[in-house]
């Protein structure tokens, strides 16, 4: 039972790659192959889950679709991590005014709440994947710059950082070396979560018309055109939604575990009754 | 607090510019000619020349800067190019159902949050405890432009019960409330249950139990009140969050607040109009954060030493 979570997450990351890799070869039919008289026909028989408002296999458009979410999350954690742990590591670091005007700048960054600098971002830029992964990378390098610089300021005055400078290792190798690899674990769980939050904010773009746009099937977008038909074909909402929720509770439910094995849990104290 | 609320102001000052300087520079970074975006290619080249004076666009950045910023100043944010109207009356006019419906977001959050998630740290490692931990889970991976649809199918078109979206009337607050604090109400859970469960560690809880106050008194008269303080923190960056999350909650639910015009201003490639959303938004956010430090402040007063 404590492994389930570990075992589910990893399950759907799993499918979720497979998904993407494999799409061409899993997909019953073409997905965006148009069936006009087959329209919004309900679930069952040779289309599983259904055929959308232009005929198209629902499946085969979810199974693409876990590609652009998976290759969102991917990019989207990898430059915002890489970013976030170079400044948060020069800030850390360096201290003193570079330090000082690196955080303002982060501060400012944060006063943007949430997707509200992707919605910005992507309605300047124009309509597509690539401006929403940009959007994305631009507001998420923030929070891992924060968590580095906090951590290489405590791991800075530890002793093998002092033993690192007295064999007279230069400032950028002490930092890649030793500092940085000491500090990641916290930058690992936050990317999990990360990764879930991409994943969402491109279906919630996509579903604003500002990201993925057609043909190109997303979950997101799926969503959007299944709310005109919500009255009388349930199953277009209904299971593209699904595979968004599966797909991030999977990333979360991992990104718990990793939090609970790299960092700890929670006590229950004297008045948990686990105690 | 005196000394705090002057400190906490004059940081403020550096990240409003900032903020200001962002929102400024985005009607700069559409690609190409903004004019010819917002206008479209058919346009006559004498209503091109207009808008350019209008947004001048006709002078050098920095002067655009400070007309941008004087204008802000003054409460002039520009006019909107689809209806002609001042974008800081189109605004006003829409704040008022977003606060609303944050708020009512808000007491969802809080009402499922402060029980579940104060029974499930009483019942830490439990059935129920692990039951709650994986509705917060459910509810954090829920993304709200589903969850809200499929509010609206059980209790709207099946049900009958709620009206199918739009402001009208106290009844039209509940489903967009939930849609938008669901999320809110699974993070607080959790937050409530760690911070409750770190403070029942402590000493204090210990010597309160062993002069003999009951479990339900040192809960009521100790925890609480410690283990929420940290709530508070994530009670206002929250409510940023929501005010953000609302744009996706005001398009399922035909809800007339700034959310809603920000999508109409992005369809319509109404960027004075997108401008003015996008930095009432973040002043909201920044009051909200700004509010919270202040009641941090005042439950702890360690918070002001530092």
């Amino acid at each position: 039972m404590r492994r389930f979570p570990v075992l589910f997450g990893g399950g759907v990351l799993g499918l979720l790659a497979l998904s993407a890799l494999l799409a061409p070869w899993l997909s019953p039919v073409d997905p965006t192959s148009i069936d006009l008289p087959n329209r919004l026909l309900g679930p069952g028989g040779a289309h599983l889950l259904g055929q959308d408002a232009l005929g198209r296999d629902i499946l085969s458009r979810i199974i693409h679709g876990a590609r652009v979410s998976l290759f969102v999350g991917v990019v989207t954690v990898s430059v915002s991590v890489t970013l976030g742990c170079l400044i948060g590591a020069v800030a850390g670091y360096r201290g003193g005014w570079l330090d000082e005007v690196l955080m303002r700048v982060v501060d400012v960054f944060l006063a943007f709440p949430g997707i509200l600098l992707a919605i910005a971002l992507t309605a300047v830029l124009g309509p597509s994947l690539n401006n929403v992964i940009l959007a994305l990378c631009i507001m998420g390098w923030v929070g891992y710059a924060r968590i580095v610089r906090g951590q290489v300021l405590l791991a800075r005055e530890l002793t093998f950082v002092e033993a690192a400078r007295a064999t007279g290792c230069s400032g950028p190798r002490i930092l890649l070396r030793h500092i940085l690899p000491n500090v990641m674990a916290p930058v690992l769980v936050e990317a999990t979560f990360g990764m879930a939050g991409a994943i969402i904010a491109e279906a919630g773009l996509s579903f604003l018309g500002l990201g993925t746009q057609p043909p190109t099937p997303s979950w997101g977008a799926m969503l959007a055109e299944g709310a005109d038909y919500i009255l009388f074909a349930p199953h277009l909402t209904i299971f593209p939604g699904a595979a968004i929720l599966l797909t991030v509770l999977g990333i979360n439910l991992l990104g718990d575990a990793l939090r609970d094995r790299l960092q700890g849990g929670t006590g229950g104290g004297v008045l948990g009754e686990a105690k | 607090m005196g000394m705090f609320l002057l400190r906490r102001l004059t940081t403020l000052i550096p990240v409003l510019l900032g903020v200001l300087t962002a929102v400024f520079l985005l009607i700069h970074m559409i690609p190409g000619d903004p004019v010819e975006v917002m206008l479209g290619e058919m346009a006559l080249p004498a209503d091109r020349e207009a808008l350019r004076v209008q947004l001048h666009l006709d002078q050098p950045l920095a002067v655009q800067y400070g007309h941008y910023l004087v204008g802000v100043l003054t409460g002039d944010l520009g006019t909107s190019m689809h209806s002609g109207r001042p974008v800081l009356e189109m605004v006003a006019e829409r704040v008022g159902p977003t606060f609303l419906l944050t708020l009512a977001a808000m007491v969802v959050a809080i009402s499922v949050a402060l029980p579940l998630g104060l029974i499930s740290a009483l019942k830490a490692g439990t059935a129920v405890d692990h039951t709650a931990m994986v509705g917060a889970l459910l509810g954090v991976s829920m993304p709200n432009f589903w969850l809200g649809p499929l509010l609206l199918l059980a209790f709207s078109v099946h049900l009958g019960w709620l009206p199918l979206g739009g402001l009208d009337g106290p009844l039209s607050f509940i489903l967009p409330a939930i849609t938008l604090g669901t999320a809110m109400a699974a993070i607080l859970t959790r937050m409530v249950r760690a911070s409750l469960l770190e403070v029942m560690d402590r000493e204090f809880v210990r010597a309160a139990l062993a002069k003999g106050l009951t479990r339900w008194q040192v809960m009521a008269r100790h925890v609480l009140a410690n283990a929420l303080i940290p709530v508070i923190t994530v009670l206002g960056l929250q409510f940023g969050a929501l005010l953000a999350g609302a744009i996706i909650t005001e398009t399922v639910f035909s809800w007339p607040g700034l959310g809603r015009l920000t999508v109409e201003a992005i369809q319509t490639r109404d960027y004075p109009v997108v401008q003015g959303c996008v930095m009432f938004i973040c002043l909201g956010y920044l009051a909200a954060s700004l509010l919270t430090d202040i009641c941090y402040a005042a439950a702890d007063p360690r918070v002001r030493l530092r």
